[in-house]
């Protein structure tokens, strides 16, 4: 039984007529790193926003464990069982890093007791400093961002971890630091990590790939 | 906890956007504050009038009518006008009225006393005529003599006692009916003593019954109607008078010291009967006892007081049913009304055109600010929807963000709006009195009456000879208050402002789903 269940999904965007998915069938199961790759426009954004309760598929089913998720409270679905690290961070701007992380898991009603005493380390551990961490996230770097973002995702210590393009911007040494966090994540807490990206480097801590076209997924054999 | 914590940092965040959506707010409230605060001082002031003055009731001719009376009744191109009575009956039938709150009247009428000798009496001028006129240089007429006599009986007339202006030097008031109290002066004039009894002598008279024939009759002669026998004298303008003697014998059981002036003023002829001396106080029921209700000749004062000011028309009603005549008018003091309440209605008027414009503005304008803000916005929501913060604490941060900034506007519109109420209240106050005093009519201190080709006379109907006069100042200065209710109504408001521009942006916020405005933006 996997952690999410995906059967027959499509989709098409309000106001289109072109299916972006096209029949979608995947399992993901918890302390694995899942890897999706595909040329740009196939989807991939498109099944992860579904994937992360953003939207509504428009045929098949999502379940996660054995709920459809089109009938759990979504809210309560993104702020405590997936974290998200989205391809343009999506981080309130005028804001520091911290206060993002802080309000995120004040969000998602984390039981740590000293949340900013957290949030710092975690961002430690994502390689931003205490200095960057105070900095709104205007005066942060792409590559800062994008830490920030997979710090934030994180954070609340969810089941699921799904990161579009993750090491998008980020140097092949910072690539391979992050990588190491994912690849913990699943292979050590056990929690279910799904990774879209273009880079092959990304695809060595997989334990699954997925390729897309065309609006259908299937999975890959793993070239070593 | 954190949402608050959180709409506090943003107020920081946004400071510009903030202090824009502030000064909007703070200028409807500055207003509101003013406008509240001169409305309700206003109200107070128009109620407190209402209740001092507004509810007193006036009963008087209409002179206008009158006189067309008087011509229409004319045969002969020569006008004969008299003063319209309303009889002692009718004056205590309308103290019966449920819309009264209290009457007060008093009685008075002349009488005459051979025994005793009044002060300033003049023995050789005719003391027993029925014409005596006085006039008093500066073109005010005083009263007509129409019933004779060198003393006043007052009946129930104790103002002057309450005032201060008379006292007991011996005696009491009178506990019984034909008791009286007299003046010191009149008590040594004539060697009178408490207990002594004086006997007055005066007239009443009966009105003419239009059924009888005048053509006969000469001074001198009787006549009976409904029973009772009347003389008859007949006036230089030949018009026939039916009276009868009356005599009152009063007890005397108290005698005052009298600190008024002897005459209303220093230009009156001295005449016994004008002499306040000579004022013999008894009760009015004493008074009325010695006529019949279909006699005149005693003078009634009344004064009537509404329950509530607004009952006037249901007053006047009663009183035209139980006999009043059109030729008297049933009014409160209307001068004292227009002098007072007028500057204070339009002020009122003012502000809150003034209160209504800047907030239907200020609300266009915050509700513009909101809508792009919230644009501004969108992105921001977008997020914390994506991270799962639910639709009702994201609004609920943005209300408490906008309820803030009300807030310290509130602070400091109250502060500022209390100062300057008063100013602004003063300039404005300043031109309503103006205003209301340009159109205001010149109000008649007594009534002038002017016969054609008769001589200019000038009467007290009843009584009545000043009750028109306006005592009411008008208003120069209105004290701004602010009360507890006026904080609370401007708190209300003020809430119902930020609610009303939170309620843009949560409307907003209903609409998209976080995915849709995470979208626009990448
Ligand atoms: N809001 C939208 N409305 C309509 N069509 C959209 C919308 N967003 C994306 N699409 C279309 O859906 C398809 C899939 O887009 P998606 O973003 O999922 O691709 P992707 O695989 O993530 O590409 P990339 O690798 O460039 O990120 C594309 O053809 C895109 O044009
Ligand atoms: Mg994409």
């Amino acid at each position: 039984m996997g952690v999410l269940t995906l059967n027959n999904v499509t989709y098409k965007y309000e106001g289109t007529k072109k299916y972006v998915l096209n029949g979608v069938d995947a399992s993901f199961e918890a302390g694995k790193v899942y890897t999706i790759v595909g040329k740009s426009g196939s989807g991939k954004s498109s099944l992860l926003s579904l994937i992360a309760g953003l939207d509504i598929c428009t045929g098949g089913t999502i379940l996660h464990g054995d709920h459809d998720i089109k009938n759990l409270n979504r809210d309560e679905y993104r702020a405590k069982g997936i974290g998200v690290v989205f391809q343009s961070f999506n981080l309130l701007t005028n804001s520091s890093a911290i206060e993002n992380i802080v309000l995120s898991m004040n969000i998602s009603e984390s039981k740590e007791v000293d949340k900013k005493a957290f949030a710092y380390a975690l961002l430690e551990k994502v390689g931003i400093d205490r200095e960057t961490a105070d900095r709104k996230i205007l005066k942060l770097s792409g590559g800062e961002q994008q830490r920030v973002g997979i710090a934030r995702a994180i954070s609340h210590n969810p089941e699921i971890v799904i990161a579009d393009e993750p090491t998008g911007n980020l140097d092949s040494a910072t690539e391979e630091e992050i990588l190491n966090i994912f690849s913990a994540l699943a292979h050590d807490e056990g929690k279910c990590v799904i990774i879209v990206t273009h880079s092959k480097k990304v695809t060595t801590i997989a334990d699954v790939i997925y390729g897309m076209s065309d609006g259908k997924m299937a999975q890959m054999k793993k070239r070593d | 906890m954190y949402i608050f914590q959180n709409a506090l940092k943003n107020l920081v965040r946004n400071l510009g956007r903030n202090i824009m959506i502030g000064a909007i707010i703070f200028a409807i409230i500055l207003t509101t504050v003013i406008t509240l605060i001169i409305n309700n001082t206003a109200s107070a002031v128009i109620d407190d009038y209402k209740g001092r003055f507004g509810s007193e009731v006036y009963i008087r001719p209409n002179m206008e009518k009158v006189r067309d009376e008087a011509m229409k009744n004319s045969k002969d191109g020569r006008v004969m006008m008299r003063m319209p009575q309303i009889s002692s009956e009718l004056y205590l039938q309308f103290t019966n009225s449920e819309y009264l709150r209290e009457s007060i009247l008093t009685g008075s009428r002349g009488a005459n006393n051979s025994d005793i000798h009044a002060i300033d009496q003049d023995d050789n001028s005719e003391a027993n005529g029925n014409s005596g006129l006085s006039a008093s240089s500066g073109g005010m007429m005083q009263a007509m003599r129409l019933d004779g006599g060198n003393f006043q009986l007052l009946g129930d007339s104790w103002q002057d006692f309450n005032d201060g202006l008379r006292s007991f030097e011996s005696g009491t008031f009178p506990q019984n009916d034909n008791e009286c109290v007299i003046s010191t002066e009149l008590r040594d004039a004539n060697n009178i003593k408490i207990g002594d009894h004086l006997t007055f002598t005066a007239k009443v008279d009966i009105d003419t019954p239009i059924d009888l024939d005048t053509s006969g009759l000469s001074e001198g002669d009787t006549v009976e109607v409904n029973g009772t026998e009347y003389n008859v004298s007949i006036s230089a303008m030949e018009t026939v008078r039916l009276d009868r003697d009356v005599t009152y014998e009063l007890e005397v059981v108290g005698v005052y010291d009298d600190l008024t002036d002897e005459y209303a003023n220093e230009n009156m002829t001295k005449a016994a009967f004008l002499n306040k001396r000579n004022e013999v106080l008894t009760t009015l029921p004493t008074l009325l006892a010695a006529r019949k209700s279909d006699e005149t000749g005693i003078r009634i004062n009344a004064t009537y007081y509404l329950k509530e000011p607004d009952m006037i028309s249901d007053f006047e009603a009663q009183a035209r049913a139980m006999g009043l005549p059109d030729t008297f008018d049933v009014e409160t003091d209307a001068a004292s009304y227009d002098n007072v309440v007028k500057p204070v209605l339009g002020l009122k008027n003012i502000s809150i055109t003034f209160m209504i414009a800047v907030m239907v503005m200020g609300a266009i304008i915050l509700l513009l600010l909101c809508s792009i803000s919230i644009r501004e916005r969108k992105y921001e929501i977008g997020v914390l929807r994506a991270m799962g913060m639910k639709k009702f604490k994201v609004a609920l941060g943005l209300w408490t963000e906008i309820l803030t900034i009300t807030c310290i506007c509130l602070v400091i519109g109250l502060g500022l709006g209390v100062t300057a109420a008063q100013p602004v209240s003063d300039a404005i106050l300043k031109s309503q009195v103006s205003a209301a005093q340009a159109s205001a009519p010149q109000v008649p201190g007594g009534m002038m009456v002017a016969g054609k080709g008769g001589p200019m006379t000038s009467m007290g109907p009843g009584g009545f000879m000043s009750g028109g006069a306006s005592q009411a100042q008008p208003l120069s200065e209105m004290k701004i208050t602010l009360g507890l209710n006026t904080i609370l109504e401007l708190i209300l408001i003020s809430i119902l402002l930020a609610s009303f521009a939170g309620l843009v942006s949560i409307s907003k916020i209903t609409k998209y789903e976080p995915i849709r405005i995470l979208m626009e933006r990448n």
